[in-house]
This record gives C-alpha cells, structure tokens and sequence, in this order.
C-alpha cells in the first residue's frame, strides 16, 4: 500500500536560482524500509523536509495515501502522521532526555504516566540506561543524542518516519542495533521508513536504494 | 501538568539568569517609572503651589496700593499701616494697623459667633480685631461698633463724652466728622497683650480709611503675583504706578526660588514621556531579543508540529510572567524607598503595567512569530 508519493518535485531555497530537487518522483510504500544516499549537497535532507511536511514543493505535489498535503493541517500531520529524526538531533534543550521522548505521545494526547513509560522502555532499547533518562540533552555525547533523537521517533506511534543520517554518530554496534529497530518498524509494524545516509552498510538493510545526484532522483 | 505547562515552567527555571535578567529589567524600568512619577508630582505640586509674593515697603500710598489690586496681575493683598501719631492715651503713640489675622503669630482670638480667621481676613464688612488688654481698658466689648480716626480708635468713653458735649456747634462739627469715620464692628479680641497697639482690620475694609489722610501711605504692602512669570510685567506696572510718588518705595521681588522649581518640574514634565517611551520600547524590545535567541527551539517545536500560535504564547507568556513579577518588585520598591500617596500613584502604575505588559507582549510575540514562520529546515540544519 502506497504510504507516501513524490509526483514531479521541484524545489529551489527562497533567494536561490537553481533548483535543489529537480522533479522527483517515487512511491513510498508502507512496510518497506527506503535508503536515500548520495553525496553532500545533493539534496537529500530538503527533499526530506518535503516528506516531512516542513516545506512545500515549489513544482509538484506530495501525497499521503490520497491525500495532498497541501490540503491538510500540516500542523497535525507532523504530529501525528510523520516523525523525524534529524540529522542535527534537534532536542528540546529546556526538557530531559525522558520528557523529549514522551513530548510527541503526550502532544497527541496520550496520558502522562504512559507516554513516560514508553519513553524509558524505547530509551532503553535504542541503549541509554535508565540514569541517563533525567539528564538534559547537553549532558549527552552526540551519540547518546542522537539515539534519544531515535527514541522520540520509534514512540510516536506515525505510520511513516523519516531518518536523516541517523547512524552518523554511532559505532557499528549501535549502527546495527538501530537499523534492526527500523527495519523491525517496517516489517513487524507496517511502517514506512524513509533513512537517508552515507553508510552502505546501512543502505544495505533498505529494501530498496534511492540515490540522489545534483538534485535528481533515481531509484538503483 | 500538560506539557506546556511543564515546558512553560522550564522557559522560566532552565535557564535562570535569562529569567532574571528579565525580571531585574523589568523592575529597574518600573522603579524608574515610579520614582519620576513621584517626582513629577512632588515638582508639579510645587510649581502649582509657588507663591511668589512682592512686599512693597517705605510708604506706598494706599491709591498706588489699589491700583494694583486691580491690576490683574497680583491677588491676595496684605497691608500694614503704622500710626506713628496715635493720641490714645492707653497706647505709646504708635498704632499698627494690619489687613490680616494671618500676619498674627500664635496668639489665640476669641471670635464673636459666626467668625473665624478665614471670615475675617476674606471679609468685605467693616470688622475690627483688637487686643482684648485694649478693649478691656477702652470699655469694648465683642459685637460693639469702634469708631477709628485718624489718630486711633476712639474709646467708649471718649464716644460718652462726645455725647455729653453741650455746645451745639462743636456737636455739629463732632458729628460731621463722626459719619466720616468708619465704625468697625469689634468681631475678635486677641488674647496677647503683645498686640495691645495693633489692630486689625480687613483689607476691603481700607478703603474707609480715606480720611485719615489724604494720602494714607501702606508701611509694608505685599502681593502674590498671580503668575509669576509675569513677575516682570508687574516690576514694569509698578514702576509706573509708583513714577508720581515722591517717597522712595522699594519692592522685593524674588522669583529664583520659584524659577529654579520651574525649571526642574519643566525638565522632568519633558523627561516624563520620553522615559516612558524608552522603558515601553526596551520592554518590548529586549523580551523579543530573548525570544530571537531561542528560534532554534521554536523551530523544533514547529517541527514536532506544536502550531505557530502554540509556540508564540508559550514564549510570549514566559516572558510577561517575568515582566509582572518584575513589574510588581518595582513597585513594591517605589512604595518602599518613596512612600508616595499610593491612592494617586496607583492609578498610574496600573497603566504603566499595562502598556509595559503589551509591549512586551507585542515585542516578544512578533519576535515568537518571526521565529515560527522561519524556515524549519533551515534552522534544524544546523547543530547549534
Ligand atoms: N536554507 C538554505 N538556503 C539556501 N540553500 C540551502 C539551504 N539549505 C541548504 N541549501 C543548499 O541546498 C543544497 C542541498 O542541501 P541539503 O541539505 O538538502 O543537502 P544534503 O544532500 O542533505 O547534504 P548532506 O549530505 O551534507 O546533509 C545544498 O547545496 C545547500 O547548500
Ligand atoms: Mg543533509
């Protein structure tokens, strides 16, 4: 089934002259896990922002299910029906790392006491120990962030999640144990996972490899 | 708690100093607020208050005298006039004659019903006010009418004896003089033989006094200029009254006092607006500038799709959190280090909070919202 669809998107940078996604097209199916690679630059965090509903497409459109997004609450459909994890982490400063985790669930309504409990259970599979759960996100190496960062997104509980570089700061170790989370996410949850990254290793995981030159998109 | 109230909460705690510094500013600008408000009406009421007053002495003749009455640039006039040549024989040959109950030190009155300091010194009746050591001796008592000549007052006595004259003639010639003179009605009785050769008569009354000389010459006359910037004005007018008149008068007219309260309450009245303007603008300014500081948590929160609105009141409500509580503290400071009249400061204060409140709700809420609308990507790119 058809999660998400890129129909002929274009997108330039307000101020910028050439186009940083020339006419991308793709289906996203639900239950696959996609790989984007391609080197820096090429457009592969803005064509994600696209996906994740942070930006609209200059030329083109994006569709959940039937839906364009252009007719939806973007609003809502970052909340509830997209999670992302950035390749900068993007954690809330001001909040633990717990409370970062449990912020998505309880803005979609769910009871405190369980968005902390499935909080400290996902914190604990992506690897950070329960005495790690009440410190701030600065008092993290870029790692440890970066799998809060992970964490927040396996808790929310959105039919598609989108990665980008979620692996750059870990070691292999870790690398594996979260790909095997995302890939668990697509096939067992029938979600669908959008990870873009520079690691072959983790591209070998994907279902199928996208690869992104100069803004063009094709599929391997 | 929803997590905006916890997130609200951690806006105000996480970060302490920038709460702080917020709060202090916030204070300092109240606290400035308020001392220049107390000021301004402490030098408001002293300017409105400032009574400059022109003593003139030396004998102005009591024409001149009411030629500047009515000038329109005095009121209020308090005259004194010295019998030098007084014959009574109870007094030693010098009889004050005064306009005002006011120029009295201390001594209690004993008022006939119905009067009073104020009755008395505003009256236009023909009532007198003398020593009660005087009148004892004299025979008057409170309510009886005193004939004042030119040498005095006559004594009840001497009023029995005028009477008593047989001589038709003299009679005559008593009683022309008689209507000449004005009868004052005795309406206090002093209780202080300090004043037993003074006697006090309103000043509307002195225009009876015509008789007593031709030119009945005021020892001491003294006005309060009713606008005292036009203190000039008067010195010229009375430099003209005063050009036909052969004794040398001297007025004392000193306005520097009153010119250096002008000028204070003059500097303060310009300083006041634009102090407010620049405690509303810093206000409004420096929550926007805290806000701007923190975009890229906006921006995050706009990624986990909080709403633009939800975002700019988060940030807006931290920051007039801080403001009120600081706003109060300055307050507070003003009514302690100042201890103005809080009924008049109160009213103003309210305002003041008020517009301080919606600037800074203004300032960091466009800031919250210039915020929002950027482009998430953009500012999530980015590490720091
Ligand atoms: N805010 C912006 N304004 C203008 N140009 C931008 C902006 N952000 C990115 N770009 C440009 O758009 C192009 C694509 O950037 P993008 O971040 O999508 O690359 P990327 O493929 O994710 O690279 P990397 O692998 O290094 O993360 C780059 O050339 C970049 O310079
Ligand atoms: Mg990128």
């Amino acid at each position: 089934m058809s999660a998400l669809t890129l129909q002929n998107v274009s997108y330039t940078y307000p101020g910028g002259t050439t186009p940083v996604v020339k006419s991308a097209s793709c289906n996203f199916e639900t239950g696959k896990i996609y790989a984007v690679v391609g080197p820096s630059g090429s457009g592969k965090s803005t064509l994600l922002s696209m996906l994740a509903g942070l930006d609209m497409p200059g030329e083109g459109d994006v569709v959940l299910g039937d839906e364009n997004l252009k007719n939806l609450d973007l609003d809502k459909y970052r909340r509830e029906g997209v999670s992302i994890i950035f390749q900068a982490f993007c954690l809330l400063p001001l909040l633990t790392v717990r409370e970062n985790v449990s912020l998505p669930m309880e803005m979609q309504g769910i009871p405190e006491s369980d968005a902390r409990q499935r909080a400290a259970e996902a914190l604990v599979k992506v690897g950070i120990e329960e005495s790690k759960h009440k410190r701030f996100p600065s008092a993290l190496s870029g790692g440890e962030q970066q799998r809060v960062a992970i964490a927040r997104s396996l808790c929310s509980g959105a039919p598609v999640l989108l990665a980008d570089e979620p692996t750059g700061n870990l070691d292999g170790e870790n690398t594996r144990i979260v790909m095997e989370i995302l890939r668990r996410l697509a096939h067992e949850e029938g979600r669908c996972v959008i990870v873009v990254t520079h690691d072959p290793e983790v591209a070998d995981t994907a279902d199928l490899v996208l690869r992104m030159k100069d803004g063009v998109l094709t599929a391997e | 708690m929803s997590w905006k109230g916890r997130y609200l909460c951690r806006l105000l705690t996480r970060v302490p100093v920038r709460s702080l510094l917020s709060l202090v500013l916030a204070a300092l600008l109240a606290f400035a607020f308020g001392a220049l408000t107390v000021l301004r009406g402490i030098y408001g009421e002293a300017y409105r208050n400032v009574d400059v007053r022109g003593v003139f002495y030396g004998g102005l003749p009591y024409t001149a005298a009411q030629k500047l009455e009515k000038s329109g640039l005095v009121r209020d006039p308090g005259y004194e006039y010295i019998n030098r040549d007084c014959e009574i024989e109870y007094h030693g040959g010098t009889l004050y004659f005064v306009s005002h109950i006011r120029y009295l030190a201390q001594a209690e009155v004993d008022w006939l019903e119905g009067w009073d300091e104020a009755a008395f010194d505003s009256s236009d009746e023909q009532v007198c006010v003398m020593s009660a050591g005087s009148a004892l001796m004299m025979g008057f008592s409170l309510g009886d009418p005193v004939r004042v000549e030119e040498t005095g007052y006559t004594s009840a006595l001497a009023r029995e004896l005028d009477k008593w004259q047989t001589d038709e003639d003299w009679n005559e010639t008593l009683v022309v003089r008689d209507q000449r003179r004005p009868r004052m009605q005795l309406v206090g009785l002093i209780q202080s033989d300090e004043y037993d050769n003074t006697l006090y008569i309103p000043v509307t009354a002195w225009k009876h006094f015509y008789w007593i000389s031709n030119q009945l010459t005021l020892d001491l006359a003294e006005y309060s200029l009713t606008d005292y910037h036009r203190a000039e004005e008067f010195r010229e007018y009375a430099k003209e009254v005063l050009s036909h008149v052969q004794n040398i008068v001297k007025l004392e007219l000193d306005t520097s006092y009153a010119d250096r309260i002008y000028n204070i309450h003059r500097l303060i009245e310009t300083l006041y607006p634009l102090t407010i303007g620049a405690a509303l603008l810093l206000g409004g300014i420096l929550p926007g500038l805290t806000v701007l500081h923190v975009s890229r948590e906006i921006s995050i929160l706009r990624a986990l799709g909080v709403k633009t609105g939800a975002c700019t009141g988060l940030y807006v409500m931290a920051q007039i959190l801080c403001a009120f509580v600081g706003l109060a503290l300055g307050f507070l400071l003003v009514l302690l280090i100042q201890r103005p009249d809080p009924g008049t400061i109160v009213r103003l204060f309210g305002l003041y909070i008020a517009a301080h409140l919606a600037a800074c709700a203004a300032g960091s809420g466009i800031f919250a919202w210039l915020c929002a609308r950027k482009h998430v990507l953009a500012q999530l790119q980015s590490k720091e």
